[in-house]
């Protein structure tokens, strides 16, 4: 891993008052509103949020993988020094993939359901590469036993029906690492798996990003995920970026009240609370935010301030983000 | 449990078992006919069938009102009924695959004009159509396979649309954009392969319409003109003898009947046999 100078000074990916708007017949609705973040590399930057946050939206804005026809994407992606966002279509595929690629949510459905495991691992290398198909099947068995797979070379006739979730899984992430990328996003990797199988493919994300020295923007709504895995978080709220810091920052002592109640929601095993918290409320529909902050008639902090102006995203504490105007004091303890 | 009488492996079978045979007496006509097709014979007019009472060997089918031989007939005939059935399927199947998958995979502007072009085409009918291009054109095999290929686009169309519609929102096409393949290279590799089964079940149950469509068209006159032995032609001229000469009509129908019956035993073969629903018991 690079030294921390470094990698500060020059982020592999920097979002930019990033902003996507969809168009649904006369009506524009911002899925995500000036959100911005660094990714330096070799790093793990986790996007938390809940459903409808613009956490998976984001994801396909920096795969530029929304249709032009619906989506409108503005502001700066910078990734290795290119503008993503300006980046005329034809050269856009050819960073997918080789330099940047995504894990889906899904291994059920990612996976083409009547093409091979190894014919579907090939399809980049070829892509990309160019690798012959004898060069390419070669690889893929490498990157299945990469990816910790028993019998690679058996597995690359077999078709995604044949293996179990967590083996589909690890076959998409063998086929996200099979062009050595610079940054994967990962969008959700392992909602749709069992609570063992998570912590094996997070374990083998973990293995895979030290050993290829991989950036990942991991986008979860699981808090333990991220407090497990990544090194910064930006929590999402409503299409907004609302606190951005270094992970043991956020967790320590959280300076939004969304990330406070977040926090707050997890439960306490070991403590004397004997029911769940939840956050009263719920998120507001994109076609009709508030005028000032999204999360304020959730808010018991808020005041009349914040439901006229939207906070913007400002240093509460060096390294620390986040968009409030009376943030949660910073002697406020909450243990994840 | 039970095997069904008629199982997806017997349909098949049997379907292109039969086919094979009309094929191959299409291919081979000339050594298998005995007669020349438009030989007419004035002494030998309509004479009936061998099993009939009256018919000789020579004429295993009988003879038609020129004393042209049947069997020989029907044998040649069924070389325009099969190129005209399989021509014009495959015409309309490559007009509508295209046409779905673009319309199915562009959306938006693209798809409103194909698929309400194809509305309009339905909503036209068929004879008409045939009628007006045989009028400009004349009749030929040739024009007989455009005009049904250009007439049976739409199912296809529909289809594929409809297919592409739904397998373009899956994540699978999705992950294929994120690891950088093109708009082509999807339709190609991912959309249409998962689109074939489907098309074939439907392509296969085509060619026995079309071949009806082709008997229905010569019956009218808009085929190929008389002198031709074509099945709906020897049909054609079987209903106004109907009651004189049955066999003229019987023969040239039980062959339609015949290839029609095998083609859709084929076609549900084959549907059985691809259905995902149902693979795995079988295969």
């Amino acid at each position: 891993m690079m030294p921390a100078a470094l990698s500060e000074a020059t982020p592999l990916l920097s979002v930019r008052d990033l902003t996507v708007r969809f168009r649904s017949g006369r009506e524009t609705v911002t899925a995500i509103d000036r959100v911005s973040f660094d990714v330096p590399r070799g790093r793990v930057l986790g996007l938390v949020g809940e459903s409808g946050s613009g956490k998976s939206v984001t994801a396909l804005a920096l795969m530029r993988l929304l249709s032009p026809d619906m989506a409108e994407i503005a502001g700066e992606v910078r990734f290795d020094g290119r503008d993503l966002v300006a980046l005329p279509e034809g050269e856009m595929r050819r960073v997918r993939g080789r330099h940047l690629s995504m894990i889906f949510q899904e291994p059920m459905t990612s996976l083409n359901p009547i093409a091979s495991i190894g014919n579907q691992i090939c399809e980049p290398l070829r892509l990309h590469l160019g690798l012959g198909r004898k060069a390419a099947r070669d690889r893929a068995a490498e990157l299945l036993a990469m990816v910790a797979i028993p019998e690679p070379r058996r597995r690359l006739d077999q078709y995604p029906h044949e293996l179990s979730g967590g083996m589909r899984q690890r076959v998409v992430i063998a086929m996200a690492i099979a062009c050595e990328p610079r940054l994967i996003i990962a969008d959700e990797p392992t909602t749709a798996l069992d609570v063992t199988t998570q912590a094996q493919i997070l374990d083998l994300l973990r293995d895979l990003q030290s050993r290829l020295g991989m950036a990942i923007v991991m986008i979860t709504h699981d808090l333990g995920v991220v407090a497990e895995f990544a090194d910064h978080v930006q929590v999402m709220y409503a299409g907004r970026g609302v606190e951005r810091a270094a992970v043991r920052d956020v967790f320590g002592h959280p300076r939004h009240p969304y990330t406070g109640g977040l926090l707050r929601c997890i439960p306490d095993f070991d403590g004397d609370q004997d029911r769940l918290v939840g956050i009263d409320g719920t998120v507001p529909s994109l076609t009709n935010l508030p005028p000032g902050c999204a999360y304020a008639p959730r808010c018991e902090r808020a005041q009349d301030d914040c439901r006229i102006v939207v906070p913007d995203l400002e240093a509460v504490a060096p390294a620390h983000r986040a968009a409030c105007f009376h943030p949660l004091e910073f002697a406020r303890e909450v243990s994840p | 449990m039970r095997r069904r009488l008629f199982g997806k492996r017997f349909k098949i079978v049997l379907g292109a078992g039969i086919l094979l045979c009309i094929c191959l007496a299409a291919i081979f006509a000339p050594y298998l006919a005995p007669y020349d097709p438009y030989q007419q014979s004035l002494v030998r007019r309509l004479k009936p069938p061998a099993f009939m009472d009256g018919g000789s060997l020579r004429n295993l089918l009988g003879t038609d009102n020129y004393g042209r031989d049947l069997l020989s007939r029907l044998i040649y005939g069924s070389r325009i009924s099969i190129l005209v059935g399989v021509a014009s399927m495959a015409l309309s199947c490559t007009l509508g695959t295209v046409a779905g998958l673009f319309a199915g995979f562009k959306g938006g502007r693209v798809e409103q004009v194909v698929m309400r072009f194809a509305d309009a085409h339905s909503a036209f009918p068929d004879i008409l159509l045939a009628i007006i291009m045989t009028a400009a054109l004349g009749g030929s095999a040739l024009n007989l396979i455009l005009v049904l290929g250009i007439s049976g686009w739409m199912v296809y169309a529909r289809l594929v649309f409809g297919l592409t519609r739904s397998l373009r929102e899956r994540s699978f096409v999705e992950a294929a954009a994120s690891y950088g393949g093109s708009d082509r290279y999807i339709v190609f590799r991912h959309i249409l392969p998962q689109v074939v089964p489907v098309l074939t079940v439907v392509a296969t149950l085509q060619v026995a319409q079309m071949i009806l469509q082709e008997a229905a068209l010569s019956f009218l006159g808009l085929g190929l003109p008389p002198p031709a032995a074509t099945w709906g032609n020897i049909l054609a001229e079987g209903r106004d003898r109907l009651f004189g000469a049955p066999w003229i009509a019987h023969t040239s129908g039980l062959a339609i009947i015949l290839v029609v019956f095998s083609v859709n035993m084929l076609g549900n073969g084959l549907r059985e046999a691809l259905d995902p629903k149902a693979a795995g018991a079988g295969r």
